[in-house]
């Protein structure tokens, strides 16, 4: 059965139409989606100034659990709640026998899908 | 949901308005004293012609220094396509005031469900490919997106240089922006105007879509191109639809179809449509002898120059061959008509103008810095050295390969068209090509045999399809065969074309990579970098173990060489490519005094890696802080004079 080309030229820019405009939405969502899927952590400041972080939490984990470490020395922990496309500031004391603790401080942070995420500074005495 | 939707309306619009409305205004100037090509064949054409309009269109703002905004570039199509319309207006009323009564050779071809079919299914087995790169990964891609980029913030087309790091006898330095020849403005231009008018962001889908659109028109460029050229045989629909199953259903998705849309390679893409559209109004202007369509395919020429260098001389080449086939073939046609035609004050006055607006107007970066002196000569790098007949058979597809040498030997045997401009141009497409792949040391030209070889596919499908029917309706006619056997040889066919092809998609559609969730890490990282690393400092990323890592430099948009990258570990032993060694160094060795020397140099403060790859050396090293850290990468701050752990 023949068609005229100008039923074959809407069916043609009918179906590249459809394709392009689901591919388009599939990639906000997938985008989207993608960004539910990720938390990072960072510190507020790369100066030796304080060791406050950030929870970046474009996640469904709502809960995280951070400890601050000096080597392996536990210096405090916490537990905090950050909103999904949310961020959260920490400032945890490090403060080691009542001085400010120096050397290695690490913070690590575990969310409650059992990731975890470290990041340290070397702090001068 | 709103929003998604005016979004998407505004891009179909962008499509519209960049890639139809100038090239169908262009068509129906040159058709005003009657219709020359189906409707099939207009749609194509209008695409090609649209990017040839705006990309000159632009340059020509460029040149009179117009700045480059949504509102500029929508008057400068406004004012082509109603400039361009008013006159085919005028025309028509002139010549009905004249009683003139236009003739319409315009051809009938009505197609057939078995297109409709065929394009249906190109298009699914395409689009499904798509799904996992929606949100853009691939590095070529991130590297196009910074001139588009640019575009949009600066308003004016981009000098295409960059600063590298330098070595110097007092240690390393970053030099002064030097030009290179990677890019092509023809590239960039329609890229930039659908950005601009959509809104679009460059760090979308929408740059990978404007490729997939530019390759679907192409594959339907295939189609009317076998229609035009077997126009005198019965069975010509049945041709175009095999070739157009065998060129965009079969292997839909290895290079160069959505591999290359995927990957961000542009000008070839670009490239892969002009081809076919040149020839098509280049055999249309021979047919009719028609010198305003051998003008216009002239300035389609200058277009892909402006476009994409190494399909302009693929072209070239494929000219050549078909001229020279065409030149024993039918001498006396070519002496007189051709000549003729060739020599009317249009074609020439056109010639010449693009001539000067080439070398004088607006010089393409790959001429003004002679890198084509770079491909003249023995062929050095082993990718450049040549093909076998057997890697000529995988890259061009088994299938399309036997089929096509058949269809190309039916040809000169056939008397149809055994004194034809088809077989001149089949021929003389696909023979100097393929001993460009396999002898590429007799041209004395150096170019990658494999992307050579990708510019056989559209000739030998088109052969290839013309072969198969051919095959077909001889065996019926003559009654050679029962009609069980003939069946049996159909299926028998079918499956061994099909099986090559198909099994060729299943092995792309079956990877799957965690793209989308390392793109948003990412982009995360480098917001980080962004606020947290003063404009002072520098930043080197891996390239290696970081997916689509040049999407960072859009970020930042300081220099197209920025931030710094640790690059493939082979480039570091060719001499004539990478000739520092900081950005290895930084990342592979980052506790020695090289890379101590590089930091300092340098001005590095943070480096952007591979948590699992590469992050893990750095926390025994005394000067680096960890001060970022997601599911994939760590931002590793240096921090020299550090005293010990």
């Amino acid at each position: 059965m023949k068609l005229s080309e100008r039923k074959i030229l809407v069916f043609m820019v009918l179906s590249v139409s459809v394709a392009i405009s689901v591919l388009f939405g599939f990639g906000q969502n997938e985008a989207l989606r993608a960004q539910r899927n990720t938390w990072s952590v960072s510190f507020s400041d790369l100066t030796e100034a304080n060791v406050d972080f950030l929870i970046n939490n474009q996640s469904d984990t709502r809960t995280f659990h951070w400890s601050i470490f000096k080597d392996k020395r536990e210096l405090g922990s916490g537990s905090v709640t950050v909103a999904t496309r949310g961020t959260e500031r920490i400032a945890p004391s490090i403060s080691e026998d009542g001085k400010r603790a120096s050397g290695k401080v690490l913070i690590r942070v575990t969310g409650e899908d059992g990731l975890t995420r470290e990041i340290y500074k070397v702090l001068s005495k | 949901m709103l929003e998604l939707v005016r979004e998407q309306l505004f891009f179909l619009l962008s499509l519209a308005g960049v890639l139809v409305l100038p090239g169908w205004a262009t068509l129906s100037f040159l058709e005003r004293k009657g219709r020359v090509f189906t409707l099939l064949e207009r749609v194509v054409l209008a695409v090609t012609l649209s990017i040839v309009a705006v990309d000159f269109l632009v340059i020509f703002m460029d040149v009179l220094r117009i700045p480059l905004f949504a509102w500029s570039i929508v008057g400068a199509i406004a004012l082509y396509t109603i400039g361009l319309r008013g006159w085919v207006y005028y025309c028509d009323r002139k010549s009905a005031e004249n009683t003139q009564v236009a003739t319409d050779p315009r051809p009938n071809f009505a197609s057939s469900w078995s297109f409709l079919f065929v394009f249906l299914a190109m298009v699914i087995v395409k689009s499904l490919y798509f799904v996992p790169y929606v949100v853009p990964s691939s590095t070529d891609l991130g590297h196009h997106m910074y001139w588009v980029k640019q575009i949009g913030m600066e308003h004016a087309l981009p000098v295409y240089e960059e600063r590298e790091i330098m070595k110097g006898e007092n240690g390393s330095y970053v030099g002064e922006a030097e030009p290179i020849s990677d890019f092509i403005v023809g590239e960039h231009i329609v890229m930039a105007a659908i950005h601009m008018l959509s809104g679009a962001s460059v760090i979308s889908a929408f740059p990978s879509l404007v490729l997939f659109v530019i390759h679907i028109v192409t594959a339907l460029a295939v189609y009317v191109l076998a229609l035009r050229l077997f126009e005198r045989y019965r069975q010509k629909e049945k041709v175009a639809v095999v070739g157009l199953f065998l060129f965009g259903v079969l292997y839909a998705i290895a290079p160069p179809q959505m591999k290359y849309i995927i990957g961000g390679v542009v000008g070839n893409t670009i490239g892969n449509l002009f081809i076919p559209s040149i020839f098509l109004i280049v055999v249309m202007a021979l047919r009719l002898k028609h010198a305003g369509l051998l003008a216009l395919s002239i300035v389609l020429m200058f277009g892909l120059a402006y476009t994409h260098h190494l399909s302009t001389l693929m072209f070239a080449v494929a000219l050549a061959g078909t001229f020279t086939v065409l030149s024993v073939l039918k001498w006396s046609m070519v002496r007189e008509q051709l000549w003729m035609l060739a020599t009317k004050p249009l074609v020439l006055g056109t010639f010449v103008v693009c001539l000067i607006f080439f070398f004088f107007v607006w010089t393409p970066s790959y001429i003004t810095n002679a890198a084509v002196k770079t491909i003249v000569g023995e062929p050095t790098a082993t990718e450049h050295q040549g093909y076998s007949l057997s890697q000529l058979k995988f890259a061009v597809g088994e299938p399309r390969m036997v089929f096509g040498v058949l269809g190309l030997a039916v040809l000169f045997a056939s008397r149809t068209f055994r004194r034809s401009d088809t077989l001149a141009l089949l021929s003389g497409w696909t023979l100097p090509l393929a001993l460009l792949v396999l002898y590429p040391e007799l041209a004395r030209i150096s170019l990658p045999s494999g992307r050579v070889a990708n510019y056989l596919i559209t000739p030998f499908s088109v052969l290839s399809g013309w072969s198969m029917v051919w095959l077909l309706e001889n065996t019926r006619r003559q009654n050679a065969l029962p009609q069980i056997a003939r069946i049996g040889m159909l299926m028998l066919l079918l499956t061994l074309v099909i099986h090559n092809g198909f099994f060729d998609n299943m092995v792309y559609l079956g990877q799957q990579r965690e793209t989308v969730q390392k793109m948003r890490s990412l982009f995360t990282a480098s917001d980080f970098l962004l606020e947290n690393i003063p404009d002072n400092q520098n930043i080197v990323y891996d390239h290696i173990n970081i997916l689509g890592g040049s999407w960072i430099k859009l970020f930042f948009m300081r220099d197209y060489n920025y931030p710094f990258y640790r690059a493939n570990l082979f480039r570091y032993d060719r001499i004539t490519d990478k000739q520092e060694r900081c950005t290895l160094e930084v990342i592979s060795h980052p506790n020695t005094r090289e890379a101590a020397r590089c930091m300092d140099d340098l001005d590095i403060q943070a480096l952007l890696v591979s948590e699992t790859v590469d992050g893990q050396q750095f926390k025994h090293f005394k000067n680096y802080w960890q001060v970022y850290n997601d599911a994939y990468y760590s931002v590793y701050l240096y921090k020299p004079n550090q005293k010990s752990l």
